[in-house]
């Protein structure tokens, strides 16, 4: 009983403390954007409640928040899309179809997200400059779906591979085509996958800092991490305020998504654990 | 309604674990059309993969396979028909349903790759589940299904398209006893209704002999047999056979017993007895008092499950299973006598 009492009050207060790890941060951010005086490394500390941080950056055209925004969605939706369909069609291929290598390539894929970024983004940035791309939408969506792909294939290996082959066959056996039994009954069944690798794939890319800071040049192609880091004070200091505020509403729509996929996300990443 | 060949087709693929595994060994067989054909072995004897070659989803090693006169894969033509191509629908043990899918549309699935028109498919799915009356569940998901139910639209959706020939994988062995046995009789019916060629695989030698009217037992991807279900029981062809066909199964003689018997039947005629190896079916064995049989014998134990008396004897210190239908005065330990001619003999060469 007694010992019941201290695992219980243990696992409280690890509880505890791994909220507080988490979600300081998110706080300390949240109240230093509320903060009329957000010189946060001053050791008094004097709190004055404010909104005109966030009225400033949303309104002031020279902060571009919205510019920002806008790109962010669109580069890293659409990388998240195009992974998450690549992603698919290797995966079912790997899983179903007997080729020689394809043990090899999820594991050489897993070698490659290892490489470091900044390894290849010289290379990169010749690439794309070489391309016309600098600065556009393509710059980033294309070197986002391959930084996303090692993770989104894996996901989608672990799950295909738990489907019964046996729909296969049953699927082949009633004419279907590979194509046709992919979106007809793998896709369907595979919804909590596919929701959680776009998820994944999208935050992912949504907070992607050092290619978006090397591939865009201004508020046409930049994307909000970057907008964010580069906002600059009058007089050159950094003006904490609005980069909190600006990053407290840049979070909102990756929660807002999700909040939406959150019963299929949980699915998806437990679903290795306990066949569903 | 076509009749199938199977020529001389060998399956042979390599696993990190085991190396190379010869899976089939040259099959011969001939399906004819119409026919409830079985293939009958033990598990890893290869039925199913025969079954999966002759569906199309595996390729074959070497041999060919004629649906009617057409060839529909060759080794040495480089011929590999789909499934589709080759019209085959397939019953799996799982059921292989789609989860996703309500029972109508399951049913319809292979009609709308197939792209019939709207009218068409749906008089062909409601003729489907007219034969196995399932119209009340059409707008079920799976899931929500008895193992009865799922295995009829299993076989709902096999039988929509009329195929050329129906491939059942094991399709009863996840049901209930009472069920399997209903399922039995039900599926040969539709079967002989729609005189479908089919090819049945099974490991549960009864289903086989009570479905098939052609079994072909399987061992280590080889052929033992080929026969009526009352050929394979009565003539079984090797050791094998007649020990995997029958329940309960044959009694295999010791050599003192053998010698035993042979003084007084003579059936060895010019075979030595150490090449050969006898048995006798339970229900050959008829018991009668003591000294009026050819040989004496105890009884150790004796139970009837129902119907028909078993009895667990000893003779010549030989362990001999009898069965018998009438219910005989005996008790356990009483000594009597055992019955039978020459012919309830089964004598095979020794195997070594």
């Amino acid at each position: 009983m007694r010992e019941e009492r201290i695992i219980k009050l243990l696992k409280t207060l690890g509880v505890i403390f791994l909220l507080v790890f988490c979600l300081f941060p998110f706080l300390w951010m949240i109240f230093i954007s509320l903060n009329k005086n957000p010189d946060f490394l001053s050791p008094q500390i004097e709190f004055v409640l404010t909104f005109r941080n966030y009225f400033e950056v949303a309104t002031s055209n020279k902060f571009h928040l919205w510019d920002y925004l806008m790109n962010s969605l669109v580069v890293s939706v659409a990388s998240a899309i195009l992974a998450t369909f690549f992603a698919s069609l290797s995966a079912y291929s790997i899983t179903r179809l007997k080729f020689p290598g394809r043990i090899v390539i999820p594991l050489l894929l897993l070698g490659f997200s290892m490489f470091p970024q900044i390894a290849i983004v010289g290379y990169l940035f010749g690439m794309i400059t070489d391309f016309g791309w600098l600065n556009s939408y393509a710059a980033l969506v294309f070197p986002y779906i391959t930084l996303g792909l090692p993770l989104a294939l894996w996901i989608m290996l672990s799950y295909f591979s738990q489907l019964s082959t046996e729909l296969d066959k049953a699927a082949l056996i009633d004419g279907a085509s590979r194509l046709q039994i992919l979106f007809k009954i793998i896709l369907p069944l595979s919804l909590p996958a596919l929701f959680s690798t776009f998820i994944l794939t999208l935050i992912y890319s949504f907070n992607e800092f050092l290619f978006a800071l090397m591939l865009t040049t201004d508020y046409h192609g930049r994307t909000i991490p970057v907008g964010i880091a580069l906002f600059e004070g009058l007089h050159g200091q950094i003006p904490w305020g609005y980069i909190m505020a600006a990053s407290v509403i840049a979070v909102i729509p990756v929660l807002i998504l999700i909040a939406l996929f959150q019963k299929y996300i949980i699915q998806g990443l437990t679903e290795g654990a306990v066949k569903g | 309604m076509i009749d199938i060949k199977i020529k001389n087709i060998k399956k042979t693929f390599f696993t990190v674990k085991r190396g190379k595994v010869e899976a089939l060994k040259g099959i011969d067989l001939e399906i004819p059309a119409g026919k409830f054909f079985v293939l009958l072995g033990p598990s890893g004897c290869g039925k199913s993969t025969l079954l999966n070659i002759i569906a199309g989803i595996e390729r074959l090693s070497e041999g060919k396979i004629y649906f009617g006169e057409k060839l529909v894969a060759s080794s040495d033509e480089k011929i590999f028909l789909s499934p589709k191509e080759r019209d085959v629908a397939m019953v799996f043990q799982s059921y292989a349903l789609y989860p996703h899918l309500t029972v109508y549309e399951n049913i319809a699935f292979p009609l709308k790759i197939a792209r019939l028109d709207k009218d068409k498919l749906d008089e062909k799915v409601k003729w489907a589940a007219d034969i196995l009356e399932i119209k009340n569940i059409l707008n079920a998901k799976p899931g929500e299904l008895s193992g009865g139910q799922r295995q009829r639209v299993a076989l709902g959706r096999a039988i929509v398209r009329e195929p050329n020939l129906l491939l059942l994988d094991e399709p009863l062995s996840n049901l209930d006893a009472l069920l399997r046995i209903t399922m039995r009789s039900e599926l040969r019916s539709i079967q002989r209704k729609l005189e479908l060629t089919t090819i049945y695989v099974t490991h549960d030698q009864t289903e086989a002999m009570s479905l098939g009217d052609k079994i072909s037992v399987l061992k280590d991807g080889v052929v033992q047999q080929i026969g009526t279900p009352e050929e394979i029981y009565n003539n079984p062809a090797n050791l094998f056979v007649a020990k995997f066909i029958g329940s309960p199964p044959m009694n295999i003689l010791n050599e003192n017993l053998v010698r035993h018997l042979n003084d007084q039947l003579h059936f060895l005629e010019s075979k030595s007895l150490e090449n050969v190896v006898v048995g006798i079916r339970p229900e050959k064995i008829k018991i009668v008092n003591k000294d009026e049989g050819i040989i004496n014998a105890k009884i150790k134990m004796s139970w009837s499950p129902g119907g028909d008396s078993l009895y667990y004897l000893e003779a010549e210190r030989n362990e001999i299973l009898a069965k018998s239908s009438e219910i005989e005065n005996i008790k356990d330990n009483d000594d009597v006598g055992l019955k039978f001619g020459k012919d309830d003999l089964l004598i095979f060469d020794r195997e070594n």
